[in-house]
């Protein structure tokens, strides 16, 4: 094994100086072979920083003795999504809930706005007036925002189908 | 008009699509719209 010339070495040409003790001897020594010791020592700090740099990145050099970091594996919790099979009858489960609560709310508003036309026609025939008082006209505002919630709620039907929302039966025009 | 609307209503079922009950209900809510901007406007006219 041979290492390139030490840099800090002095070279042949220079001219030396007279040895005459040994401490400047041993240090000659120390100044000749350091790089020797120093080099092997330095490269092996390197490469184990580097190293540990790819392991923290998550990549490895070429050539490094470095390991790629494995993240630990993440164990199934049981909290999973549920299966398409499953879910189905689960879905069937929630239109027809969604269908009756359509329907009860739809018999409420109807049941509301026959209450307050029947109120509007007993005050209009008890007054006999042309003119509508501004509570009167209030009762007919809501008898119109029923009537619209009635229809919406009646022509929006959910079924289970591929579509989406869409009516299930029709009754025909009477 | 009302009574009418009950009555589909409660002929229909959750499953049911009526015609006759969206249409019932749009004559209905038609009305009360022409007569509160009638209204309106006779107040708005005095």
């Amino acid at each position: 094994m041979s290492f390139p010339p030490c840099p800090m070495q002095p070279s042949p040409q220079a001219p030396r100086a007279t040895v005459h003790f040994p401490r400047r001897f041993i240090a000659r020594w120390a100044n000749r072979h350091l790089c020797r010791i120093l080099a092997p020592s330095f490269l092996l700090a390197l490469a184990g920083s580097t190293g540990m740099h790819a392991q923290l990145s998550g990549g490895a050099l070429p050539g490094s003795v470095a390991t790629r970091y494995n993240p630990p594996s993440v164990q199934p919790t049981g909290h999973s999504l549920p299966m398409k099979d499953a879910s189905g009858t689960e879905d069937q489960r929630i239109l027809q809930m969604r269908n009756a609560a359509r329907q009860l709310s739809m018999v409420s508003d109807a049941g509301k706005l026959l209450r307050l036309a029947s109120e509007l026609h007993a005050e209009v025939a008890a007054n006999n007036t042309s003119s509508l008082t501004p509570a009167q006209l209030r009762k007919i505002q809501q008898i119109e925002k029923l009537a619209h919630k009635v229809r919406i709620e009646m022509a929006i039907s959910v079924s289970d189908t591929e579509g989406g929302m869409m009516p299930i039966q029709t009754l025909g025009f009477n | 008009m009302a009574n009418d609307l009950m009555a589909d209503i409660e002929k229909s079922n959750k499953d049911t699509l009526s015609i006759g009950v969206i249409r019932k209900a749009d004559e209905i809510e038609r009305f009360a719209h022409d007569v509160r901007l009638k209204m309106n406007t006779e107040v708005g006219a005095k």
